[in-house]
């Protein structure tokens, strides 16, 4: 462990210019850059991988409802080749360094991440920078790319999971970006040209409010240098939040009642929540614990174990920058569903009423910090961790001092909260197998 | 490259036959216990098909100690994470939990696994809850595909059969069936505990001793036949459901798990269809465009091993896809490969074998496989096998066992009323 110190100054990085440094008792070191990108470093001696992660802030939420998908089919052209290299040849270059890497567009960022045994990552980084950079978006895989995510977009009615939730998220975000399906529609990708990706990709990939996380056992100096000569040329302002259409949730008129061509009924209902930044985001994760966390929780118990209603039935309340929402869902029989419904509803109830005893809410923050420490193995993950929160706002040392918040919620606390969401009235979506009277979907 | 060289004398078997692997390491606060049992679908028969899956269900249902519930809020409250998987022909079971509750946390899983009281009542609760896993079950297309592909390359032998059953099996099944399961495969002899993290090893065998070490020895029961003879027919099998687009799966039997070809087998599937350089993506995708998607992959198992392609298409094109494919591995055995396409294969290998040893849990289930299945050491090996790969090998392994099996598989065709 390193003493604790904070620098600041201005280090020259071949065509980069740091502008801050600084590092904590932890010894994750922060570098503002010139450019506007944050480089953050959180080294690690145990194992020989460099895991990194490279999250652009936007993304989907800078999509037009009526472009919906752009920043996917962005993302997946981007790795078909750059000025300077052939799908083929990258294939070829990062297969022969075992370099694993991907990027995804989400709501709240684009990402892009790698891992790769240390001493090939100076190449794999050159590689991965080049293909962030210099995308050429080959028009024959342009063509193959958007068939293929019109294919995916079909594909995603098979999985009654994905059918159930995207619904759910029109219903609750209209036409805000959160209410568009992430790898758009048949009629919005449908439209798309080639051009528009280069245009998007100019608009978008900026240095400015990016944060790259770098979790690994190389020398600092080494990395300084590789960025140096990588990113060096990498310039733009970035997204401006300013400008994000505001997030109002929508009331439900009615729930959805959809037939589907399954075997399985699926009920989902979901309350709209806090973003991250929220004054209760810790209660709400607290909630989500005590109420659907693992097998003992009151949800699985009282669906699944103590009435075989469902195999599968959870919770989950996604962070999301600007709001979000608080999900429980089951598959089940078509004629449980009711009942399903109306045990969830009793449970809801019972939260904003009574407060939880001292001992479920010890257990249940023991299930937070084990199951944090559990999904904070990998390097890669580490780094996914760290990106994360430094995109959503929070800062990247809230990796640390997340379970403290945790740590600090009270039984009252969570009866409070759980009274402010479950009072609202709830989007509900039903799924229903075909029946007699309803054949088919529509 | 670490490997797990430095572990190869971990594994230890107790008096009463239970073999035990303990890693001990610190980097972590947390500790990943295992329980894996040789039993799976290939000990069932038509009438029970199910029972090993079921099984493991019900291992959560209650001891003389514990019941249902207590069970898992006995892990969960002390921050871990408590589940259980069943496969062809093995039952695993694990906590992974922060390592100030070790001990506490292998005596759950230890009480589980030995002393199940399989309440009447649970049971049948656990009976409607696996009704509604198979409907999940039969709403994805590549289920059916999976199931076909099996029935098909494995006419004769029980790597056919499905391991969750059929609503009909399910629906049949008894609490005897159950128990009778458990008593014939549960035993010393079918059993290995696994724990890696941070634990000192002598604590670890100690409590290992002192929670297994009374189970009385005991045999398992003989194995049933594991090999498939070569198929004489290539057979296609094809299968009409909902679905939104074409899934193919074709391939042919392989080597088992002690033949010293396995590693090899993993390099001749990522050479053909591991990544976006591979032989069939090249082709399929990239350059016929025939495929959305296609992959490869070996899947190991203690008797004849399953050579595999899977590609999701458009369903016009899903009826020329198994002659490409077969086009494609005809002309790697005739004209072998590049020293650079199986250098890169080895370099993939290599770097997923190194992530896949970050957590505790992702090497305890390594051990816990191959130790199970009899194979210890090739976990310690699996790095330097790899090293001796050559690409004639790959070429042997082709005229060993494409040339001479038919190639056959299963295509799933969207039907009318798809979702």
């Amino acid at each position: 462990m390193r003493c604790s110190f904070a620098a600041a100054g201005m280090i020259l990085m071949g065509g980069l210019m740091a502008m801050t440094v600084n590092a904590d008792s932890s010894d994750v070191r922060v570098t503002r850059l010139e450019n506007g990108l944050t480089w953050i470093h959180r080294p690690v001696r145990h194992n020989q991988i460099v895991a990194f992660q490279l999250f652009i802030p936007g993304g989907i939420l800078q999509e037009d409802p009526a472009r919906a998908g752009l920043s996917h089919l962005m993302v997946s052209v981007m790795f078909k080749g750059t000025t300077s290299r052939t799908f083929r040849q990258i294939a070829e270059e990062t297969e022969s360094l075992g370099f694993m890497f991907g990027g995804d567009a989400e709501e709240d960022y684009i990402s892009f991440s790698g891992q790769v045994v240390a001493d090939r990552f100076p190449r794999a980084f050159t590689i991965f920078s080049d293909i962030l950079l210099n995308p050429s978006f080959p028009a024959e895989e342009f063509e193959k790319e958007k068939e293929a995510q019109l294919n995916d977009i079909k594909a995603k009615k098979e999985h009654i999971f994905t059918v159930a939730f995207e619904r759910l998220q029109g219903e609750l975000f209209g036409s805000h970006p959160y209410g568009q399906p992430a790898g758009g529609t048949e009629e919005t990708v449908g439209r798309m040209e080639r051009d528009d990706l280069s245009r998007w990709h100019s608009k978008v990939i900026r240095p400015r409010g990016a944060v790259l996380v770098t979790v690994g056992s190389l020398p600092e100096k080494d990395v300084t240098d590789l960025l140096a000569t990588c990113l060096g040329r990498w310039t733009g302002d970035g997204w401006d939040p300013s400008a994000q259409k505001e997030l109002v949730p929508q009331r439900q008129e009615q729930p959805v009642d959809e037939t589907r061509s399954f075997e399985q009924a699926y009920l989902m209902m979901a309350y709209p929540a806090d973003a991250v930044s929220g004054r209760d985001y810790a209660a709400i994760k607290t909630l989500n614990t005590l109420l659907g966390g693992g097998m003992s929780s009151p949800l699985f118990q009282s669906i699944r174990e103590t009435s075989g209603l469902a195999y599968e039935v959870s919770s989950f309340y996604p962070s999301r920058k600007y709001g979000s929402a608080f999900v429980l869902y089951a598959g089940t029989d078509e004629s449980k569903m009711p009942e399903v419904e109306s045990k969830m509803r009793a449970l809801l109830r019972d939260f904003s009423q009574t407060p939880v005893s001292d001992q479920k809410l010890r257990e249940s923050k023991r299930y937070v910090r084990g199951h944090y420490m559990m999904d904070h193995q990998t390097n890669e993950r580490v780094g996914w961790y760290t990106a994360w929160w430094e995109t959503l706002g929070r800062g990247h040392s809230y990796d640390k001092t997340y379970l403290q918040d945790v740590d600090a919620v009270t039984s009252e606390d969570v009866r409070r909260t759980a009274q402010r969401l479950f009072s609202q009235p709830p989007v509900v979506v039903r799924i229903h197998p075909p029946s007699k009277n309803n054949p088919r979907s529509p | 490259m670490t490997t797990q060289a430095g572990h190869a004398k971990s594994v230890q078997t107790l008096s009463n036959g239970i073999k035990t692997v303990v890693i001990e390491d610190h980097t972590s606060p947390i500790v990943s216990m295992q329980v894996w049992i040789r039993c799976g679908a290939v000990n069932e028969n038509a009438q029970t098909a199910g029972v090993s899956h079921f099984l493991e269900h019900m291992l959560f249902k209650g001891t003389p100690r514990l019941s249902a519930g207590q069970i898992s809020h006995a892990v969960e409250s002390r921050g871990g994470r408590i589940n259980a998987a069943t496969g062809m022909e093995l039952t695993h079971y694990y906590i992974d939990a922060p390592s100030d509750s070790f001990e506490e946390s292998l005596a759950v899983l230890a009480d589980a696994v030995l002393y199940p009281t399989f309440p009447a009542d649970e049971f049948e609760r656990e009976r409607k809850v696996i009704l509604e896993e198979i409907k999940r079950r039969n709403d994805d297309p590549q289920s059916d595909l999976w199931d076909g592909f099996l029935e098909v390359l494995y006419p004769q032998t029980p790597y056919r059969q499905r391991v969750i059953g059929t609503e009909a099996t399910i629906s049949a099944m008894t609490r005897e069936v159950l128990m009778a399961q458990h008593q014939a495969f549960y035993v010393s002899d079918n059993m290995v505990v696994v724990i890696v993290g941070d634990v000192k090893k002598a604590k670890a065998m100690k409590q290992v001793r002192k929670l297994f070490g009374s189970l009385p020895a005991k045999k398992r029961p003989p194995f049933p036949v594991l090999f498939q003879p070569p198929r004489e027919q290539s057979e296609l099998k094809i299968i009409e459901r909902p679905a939104q687009q074409a899934y193919v799966a074709v391939g042919f039997t392989g080597p088992a798990l002690n033949d010293p070809r396995q590693v090899s087998m993993d390099v001749l599937s990522t050479v053909l269809g591991g990544g976006g350089s591979s032989r069939l993506h090249r082709i399929l995708r990239e350059e016929k465009r025939l495929v959305w998607s296609v992959g490869s992959s070996f899947i190991t198992h203690a008797g004849t091993g399953l050579f595999g392609v899977f590609a999701q298409c458009a369903p016009e094109k899903a009826r020329s896809l198994p002659a490409e494919i077969y086009m494609i591995i005809t002309e790697c055995e005739s004209n072998g490969f590049s020293p650079d396409e199986v250098a890169r294969a080895k370099s993939q290998l290599k770097s997923a074998w190194l992530f896949s040893q970050e957590t505790y849990h992702g090497q305890a289930s390594q051990w816990g496989f191959y130790t199970a299945l009899g194979c210890h050491d090739l976990v310690s090996r699996y790095v330097k096998d790899l090293d001796r790969v050559r690409v004639d090998d790959l070429v042997s392994l082709l005229r060993t066992f494409f040339q001479s099996r038919e190639m056959s598989g299963a295509v799933v065709y969207p039907s009318a009323g798809k979702n």
